[in-house]
């Protein structure tokens, strides 16, 4: 059976189609994401930058997974990475960098906001390591929707005060210091990937079985 | 069709945040012949009843196929009422459109704060009033995220962001289009997907705990911890009054008998429940295993496999089976142990 389909409103998805998921400008994150480094885009190492924003030496944002070497699946993966690069920048820099805005709406977006807040209010910032492990896309839908994977190591990612240094606790809740993280991704026009929602599981749990 | 209920509500939870995970799976006690319903679909009225496992959609990386569809939802007689928009899930398409962007604003995007969008709306869903076709609307696995990401590509792919339903003519099958409209094919793929196979109980003679000897039969056989054939059904109600189904079910299990050690005689005439032990001691098993040799390094393991061929079929005609990979085998097993003696001679 044939199915013929009348799409409604279309004047008005040409007239929104150029608005995006934000305002900010593009996101350009200075790491390499080639598929061959098995730790590709550490941007606590020395000397590199963020767009624009440099991260302290003593903090590292490490990706464990290579890469994938067809382009497609990569794009899916740096709209990952670039979700979480721009987290923690904003962490970091107590919300003055925004490239966050551009890579999370939904749950994630509220997610951002919420732990710049949390750092901002108590005073503190974040020193260590945070490790991004087997990253892997479950599904890609319609080449516009994505199901990405990761497991979280936040065990050396520690919460320090602003003024002393001294460390208050682990950068994020406890149970967390282990688990799985589960996004969703959107796709833009341009081909960009950005995070519309997040889940997490902790390694504990059966559904972040696979992260212990 | 004004009054129509819609199984949504746990299902729109949306997550608020880190500090939480998906929500829980919704469960609806329903007195269905076999057992109880499940419902976790998001903005769905697909029901899975029968031989069901609540958790087989439960995790992240549980569900093969694509994860979402669109399902039709309201005919064209109830495409737009006065008064409209009123959002609500239930009533018509209009306004089952504005309570749907109320319930997912990340996939609305913009849309809410663009001037004249209420008219536009309404217009559109106002000219299709009376119509012959009906109207299709986003529904998802609510379980993980996964869900949410088809949904997302489903809609984009579609260029739906801005209205969220589809208006297609009424089918009941047929081959997958753009739209991935809701069919027998992808109620089955749910069904199968909750289908609980029973687990394997493995009973032996000589019984666990006690020793068997060199070249004494020990006899197997297995109970199940459900029905033997279990068997579920997902449907879902249409537009037109009528019931979209989709039945799997199992063949009688096979069950087969492997051991720990070459030094053995296997006796694999199992069937679907394997032996039990008649009696006579000397007798062959049709399902067992002699030990030819003593175990010396530890009890040998007795692994027992219970096999089923699973078939779907649906209220349109259409039947099929589900391919191992990707779907995985269905196949229960289940280990016990056995300490086997040196027969010692007497003169």
């Amino acid at each position: 059976m044939r199915v013929r389909r009348a799409f409604l409103a279309t004047a008005i998805l040409a007239g929104v189609a150029a608005c995006g998921s934000g305002s900010a400008a593009a996101f350009q994150p200075a790491g390499s994401l080639s598929p061959a480094p098995v730790q590709a885009a550490l941007p606590g190492q020395a000397g590199q930058r963020l767009a624009g924003f440099r991260f302290p030496s003593d903090v590292s944002i490490d990706f464990t997974t290579p890469a994938p070497g067809d382009p497609a699946r990569r794009a899916v993966i740096d709209g990952y990475r670039n979700y979480v690069l721009a987290l923690w920048a904003a962490v970091l820099s107590h919300g003055r960098y925004g490239a966050y805005q551009r890579q999370a709406t939904g749950n994630a977006l509220a997610f951002v906001r919420r732990e710049v807040a949390r750092y901002g209010a108590q005073g503190t910032t974040m020193r260590g390591t945070i490790a991004y492990n087997d990253t892997r896309i479950a599904g890609i839908y319609f080449g516009t929707g994505a199901d990405v994977l990761a497991c979280v190591d936040a065990s050396a990612f520690h919460q320090v005060n602003i003024k002393t240094g001294a460390t208050v606790g682990s950068a994020l809740p406890v149970r967390l210091t282990r688990y799985l993280e589960n996004v969703a991704e959107g796709r833009r026009r341009d081909g960009t990937w950005f995070v519309s929602r997040l889940a997490v599981y902790p390694a504990a749990s059966t559904q972040g079985a696979m992260c212990r | 069709m004004r009054t129509r209920l819609i199984t949504v509500t746990a299902a729109c939870a949306v997550l608020a945040g880190l500090g939480q995970s998906v929500p829980a799976l919704a469960q609806r006690a329903l007195p269905a012949a076999g057992g109880p319903a499940f419902s976790h679909f998001a903005y769905s009225r697909v029901q899975v009843t029968g031989n069901v496992n609540p958790g087989g959609l439960g995790s992240p990386t549980a569900y093969t196929p694509a994860p979402c569809w669109v399902e039709p939802r309201f005919t064209g007689a109830d495409s737009y009422h006065q008064g409209d928009p009123q959002p609500s899930a239930t009533g018509d398409a209009d306004s089952y459109w504005w309570w749907f962007v109320g319930q997912e604003p990340a996939l609305a995007g913009v849309l809410g704060r663009i001037q004249g969008l209420k008219q536009a709306v309404n217009k559109a869903f106002k000219s299709r009033q009376g119509g012959a076709g009906w109207w299709w609307v986003p529904a998802w696995i609510n379980a993980g995220i996964s869900g949410y990401s088809c949904a997302w590509g489903l809609v984009h792919r579609l260029n739906w962001s801005a209205q969220y339903l589809d208006y297609q003519f009424p089918q009941r099958g047929g081959p997958d289009t753009a739209g991935h409209p809701l069919d027998g094919r992808i109620l089955a793929d749910l069904a199968r997907a909750e289908l609980a196979l029973p687990a394997i109980q493995v009973r032996t003679s000589p019984p666990r705990g006690k020793p068997s000897d060199v070249n004494l039969p020990v006899w197997v056989w297995v109970r199940y911890a459900g029905p033997p054939q279990p068997t579920d059904t997902a449907s879902v109600p249409l537009p037109d009054g009528t019931t979209l189904s989709a039945t799997v079910t199992t063949t009688p299990p096979r069950v087969s008998v492997a051991v720990s050690t070459g030094s053995a005689r296997l006796y694999n005439n199992c069937g679907a429940t394997g032996s039990k032990y008649t009696g006579n001691a000397a007798a062959t098993p049709p399902c067992g295993v002699t030990f030819l040799a003593p175990s010396t390094g530890g009890p040998y393991t007795i692994t027992v496999t219970a096999r089923w061929t699973v078939r779907w079929s649906d209220s349109t005609g259409e039947s099929g089976t589900f391919a191992s990979p990707p779907w995985p085998a269905p196949v229960q097993t289940g280990e016990t142990t056995v300490t086997v003696r040196e027969i010692q001679a007497i003169n």
